[in-house]
């Protein structure tokens, strides 16, 4: 077992904090804790992953996994009933957290306000979810906290006190951050409003951590604030100094707010070390930076999520305490790597399908971490939430959209259908950026084929999918794409402009001066079109572009790196030197400058200030191969054999498929280290190593089903930025097939025979058994009292679509029982006989008020629409099961027939399968509800029998013979072949 | 201590009296530090406050487009 070094730990989460703007407030005094607690800790960037968005973000650093693994994919999703969105959910994070593994190894934990944290889990601490300190615009006095916000229950009221709302501060609250407050005028201008709900919300969230921190034992706490980030959003375009272009006025009244933020948040984390003691060790950590200087823009991009090109690449993180060097510095770290450092504090074994590393170099002795497979397979209570709870927003989103268009479920309306349709999207892209981050083109190619095929009107799809093509050297693609880009571009401003003319005329403002152009030029389309001349390997015209878009704009972000780029293809080492001193310039933290500084050395042979811009390349952003080949090949050259190894290993690590790397690697092996056995080891690898694809090849399974992706190649860390291109041909190897255990293997065929007849309460026999079948087990059950009106009872039948409700509801009426139809949807080809349903049902999720006339009746109900059955009443539901691949089979023609889109049956089935299993959870729990699960074989075969167990389930006159006579074979038409 | 009694002292070692408007170091403490401030608000009679206004419904939008980018994922197209 590895050496636990750590007796407690304290993780305080900080958004959006950034060292640039840090180091000098602690320079000048104005964060004494934060100065005294890095000069007896460490320091360094925590570089961040893309998307920058923080639910993505916060979560990878609660997991140590990237987001295809993670499942929270924005910031919000589609809600249960598809009638539109939601904020993410903790119930959308398909793995287990730091604090599900701490609590599975016997520590106690706690987590306030983690994003996303709502609804809460039950952990054996206490959990407050981020809706906790959110106050919105509710007033003082009807500011109610959501159910499920603090486990456990019983602390609920007490933590809802310690809550503070805006409306409660006063001037010395908002003074030293508006020194003249006082003069604005809050008609006009809402900011004061703005300052005083973020330092409320923060103030919530630190009273309830420190709450429990002092009443409460604890092992490891982990606490997030916003505000920070919040500041910034609202604020930091006031920050010292001025800019061109900005109002006087505000500047004067607003440039201490984000100052006075992090002094705010100093003055907590003073606190917080009080109560966390000595013997804790304390982690404070930003998901991203924000940036406080010239790199600010000035507008932000009109798309979702737009305010993220504020946020710098480099969060920070500080460590202190036992286990935890004193004053130093470290380098390469990323946001993914804490869950891993935390476990390791605490001696615990780090996993595999993790992708960050412990960060060792901030230890006070040497670790050497025990590794597991993964922790999402070891069983015990780990404080999740059950499983009926966690599920997969986009998964069911696709469920809903069969269901809709089968006719089942209405459509949401046209405002909500559009808020899903671009949560959905959003969701897909930044799937597609996950992908992209981490070298993984295979995957991300298809979905940024599919978003741009259907949304071609986004340039930023656009962009991604011909910076896809370009990697993949599928040239001719890129420029068809970029082209299209460009030509989409061109007509948007076109029509910008004729509409603001349009509109100064409508005002009556003279427009004379006003013109639409012919051919809108702009400095980021010089620069595209440059990159892809460059991408086609013709430097000289890429150089034009450049040059006309650094007349424009001398200091425009990422033109200096191109520039330098197409001097280095030119073989003009020292004009490309020159153009990266440029770029450093405007960016001192550019991770690329640094390395293509470092290539231009070793091609000048300036081995010893190309192994130093290469270290500092890496320590900026580790996870990037390339820096580290070259970091080795400097050393080489420099005699340091023994840690060209180490850099060319960490090369490969991070891209298995890097042959140059293994090449070094052997040839280092054979002629300088005298290794025979790695040389051979290296030497079979290469073996293994496929061709760069040329052509496109699409992933074995669709972009995302839920749960777990397939194993990437990928193994943490950071992925070189967009720019400069990828530095040819080391693309990881395809990803293999998939291996992950969320698809259900292929379904065998029916096996035919007797399936056995559903039973009552205390029956065990399932209905469908088969392993692998995909068959949910739904028990039968009774009402739990006895003494409930018959005639007050709504009869149920229930079931998937097509799997034999419309043939039951006509067994009840035959038997004698009153339906509740409308017969507004005709008999089609599909139920030739009728569907006998009831219109209303449909919007079940938003409108239950008609279910009192279901009373004393048989009504029809899709199994998606149980849970929003009112508890008011008492349910009898008998609950048809098909085998699922005669389900799809079947749903699959209907939709044929309805001449609508078909959807992939094998994602459909794993999700079917996950809804049935969480219903079967709800089901159970239910006690105002007695289920009869049936099998649809077993009606056709064995009427008789069936039509006796419903007569028995019912419990009210039921003419069996009759209802036996109803059902026809000629019907069973969807059968899975034997 | 509970916190009916809790009492603050300066550096100097001073009592420090806690103003009823609050102040920010109140909320900085935490826990104690916000009962502390709200009992003195109510000993001292002092309802709240220097007047902080909402944003009104008609503004709602443009205003939490400036710090609920993260809580609501605002959107810019």
């Amino acid at each position: 077992m590895t050496k636990r070094l750590a007796k407690k730990v304290l993780l305080i989460g900080w958004d959006a904090a950034d060292w640039k703007a840090i180091q000098p407030l602690m320079d000048e005094g104005k964060m004494p804790t934060l100065k005294q607690f890095v000069e007896t800790g460490v320091m360094g960037n925590l570089a961040t992953l893309d998307p920058p968005l923080s639910p993505i973000m916060w979560t990878s650093i609660g997991t140590g996994k990237t987001a295809d693994k993670h499942g929270v994919l924005g910031f919000t999703q589609p809600r249960p009933d598809g009638k539109g969105i939601q904020p993410v959910m903790s119930t959308s994070r398909q793995v287990k957290a730091v604090w599900n593994i701490l609590m599975q190894n016997g520590l106690k934990t706690h987590v306030v306000g983690w994003w996303p944290s709502h609804p809460a889990e039950p952990l054996n601490g206490v959990c407050v979810s981020d809706f906790y300190h959110k106050a919105h615009n509710v007033p003082l006095d009807q500011w109610k906290m959501a159910p499920g916000t603090v486990h456990p229950e019983r602390l609920a009221n007490t933590l809802a006190e310690l809550r503070v709302h805006p409306q409660e501060l006063t001037a010395n609250h908002i003074l030293p951050f508006v020194p003249d407050a006082e003069t604005v005028d809050q008609e006009k201008d809402q900011r004061l409003w703005s300052v005083a709900k973020i330092t409320a919300e923060g103030a919530s969230i630190h009273a309830a951590a420190t709450w429990i921190m002092e009443q409460e034992p604890w092992d490891f706490m982990a606490v997030y604030y916003d505000s920070i980030d919040h500041y910034c959003h609202g604020f930091m375009k006031f920050h010292p100094p001025y800019r061109e272009g900005l109002s006087r006025d505000l500047y004067d009244l607003y440039n201490g707010v984000v100052e006075s933020g992090y002094r705010f948040h100093d003055m907590m984390l003073n606190r917080l070390l009080q109560l966390a003691g000595e013997d804790t060790t304390v982690i404070i950590c930003s998901d991203h930076g924000f940036h406080p200087d010239h790199l600010r823009p000035l507008q932000l991009p009109r798309e979702p999520a737009g305010p993220a090109a504020e946020h710098s690449p480099y969060g920070m993180v500080a460590m202190r305490g036992p286990g935890i060097k004193r004053d130093e510095l470290i380098f390469g770290s990323t946001l993914l790597d804490l869950t891993p450092t935390i476990l390791t504090l605490f001696g615990i074994p780090i996993a595999r399908d993790m992708d960050g590393k412990p960060l060792l170099q901030a230890f006070t002795e040497p670790v050497k971490s025990e590794i597991i497979d993964s922790w999402e397979t070891v069983e015990g209570d780990c404080g999740r939430l059950p499983a009926d709870k966690i599920g997969d927003p986009w998964a069911d989103q696709e469920a809903i959209e069969q269901l809709v268009a089968l006719g089942y479920i209405e459509p949401p309306g046209k405002d909500a259908q559009k808020a899903v349709e671009r949560t959905i999207r959003e969701s897909k892209f930044y799937l597609a950026r996950v992908y992209l981050h981490k070298n993984d083109y295979a995957h991300a190619l298809p979905i940024l084929e599919e978003l741009y095929a259907n949304y071609p009107d986004q340039t930023r799809f656009g962009l991604r999918l011909a910076q896809c093509y370009k990697v993949l050297e599928l040239i001719p693609e890129a420029r068809r794409v970029t082209e299209a880009v460009i030509a989409t571009w061109k007509r948007q401003r076109i029509e910008e402009i004729q509409k603001k003319i349009a509109k100064a005329k409508e005002a009556g403002k003279d427009t004379s001066e006003m013109k639409v152009p012919e051919d809108p030029r702009s400095p980021q389309l010089e620069l595209l079109q440059g990159n892809l001349c460059l991408a086609e390997e013709k430097a000289d015209e890429a150089l034009t572009y450049f040059q006309r878009a650094q007349q424009a704009t001398p200091r425009l972000p990422d033109l200096h790196l191109s520039i330098a780029q197409a001097y280095f293809k030119l073989k003009r080492w020292q004009d490309a030197e020159e153009a990266y001193f440029q770029a450093l310039d405007i960016d001192p933290d550019s991770a690329a400058a640094h390395h293509g500084l470092a290539q231009v050395y070793l091609q000048m042979r300036h081995f010893r200030e190309a192994a130093e811009a290469a270290v500092t390349s890496v320590g900026l952003l580790f996870h990037n191969p390339s820096a580290h080949y070259h970091l080795g090949e400097a050393l080489f050259r420099l005699g340091r054999f023994a840690e060209a190894e180490q850099s060319w290993l960490r090369a490969v690590a991070q891209a298995p498929g890097m042959k140059r790397a293994h090449e070094k690697l052997i040839y280092l092996y054979q002629y300088h280290l005298n290794d025979p056995v790695k040389m051979f080891t290296h030497q079979q690898i290469i073996g293994r190593i496929q061709p760069v694809p040329s052509r496109r090849q699409p992933p074995p399974t669709p972009p995302y089903q839920g749960g777990e992706a397939p194993p990437p190649t990928y193994q943490g860390g950071e992925a070189p930025p967009p720019t400069p291109p990828y530095q040819g041909g080391e693309v990881p190897p395809p990803t293999p097939p998939y291996q992950g255990g969320e698809v259900p293997p292929p379904t065998p065929p029916y096996q035919g025979g007797e399936a056995p007849p559903g039973g009552l309460e205390g029956s065990s026999t399932p209905l469908l058994t088969k392993e692998g079948l995909g068959v949910v087990h739904i028990p039968a059950k009774a009402f739990k009292t006895t003494d409930i009106e018959v005639a007050k009872i709504i009869t149920v039948v229930s079931g998937l679509p097509r799997s034999g409700t419309s043939m039951m509801m006509q067994m009840l009426q035959a038997g004698g029982l009153n339906l509740l139809t409308d017969e507004q949807r005709a008999a089609d080809e599909s139920n030739p006989k009728g569907y006998w349903e009831y219109a209303k049902v449909k919007n079940l999720s938003q409108d239950n008020t008609w279910l009192g006339e279901a009373q004393g009746q048989v009504v029809k109900i899709i199994a998606q629409l149980l849970p929003y059955l009112s508890p008011d009443y008492h349910y009898r539901i008998i609950f048809l099961q098909r085998d699922l691949e005669e389900v799809l089979q079947s749903q699959q023609t209907m939709l044929k027939q309805l001449n609508t889109k078909k959807r992939n049956p094998a994602q459909l089935r794993q999700i079917y399968t996950q809804q049935l299993t969480r219903l079967a959870t709800w089901l159970a729990q239910q006690d105002h509800i007695a289920l009869l699960p049936l099998d649809h074989h077993a009606v056709l075969k064995q009427p008789l029998v069936i039509a006796q167990q419903l007569h028995t389930f019912l419990a009210c006159p039921f003419d069996v013979s009759s209802a036996t006579t109803v059902i026809d074979q000629q019907l069973y038409r969807a059968r899975k072949l034997s | 201590m509970t916190e009916q009694t809790l009492i603050f002292h300066t550096e100097d070692g001073e009592i420090f009296e806690i103003p009823p408007e609050g102040m920010l170091g109140l909320l900085a403490l935490g826990a104690v530090g916000v009962k502390a401030w709200r009992n003195k608000r109510q000993q001292a009679g002092v309802e709240s406050h220097w007047e902080i206004k909402p944003p009104k419904a008609d503004n709602t939008n443009k205003m939490n487009a400036i710090e609920d980018f993260h809580t609501q994922g605002i959107n810019n197209d």
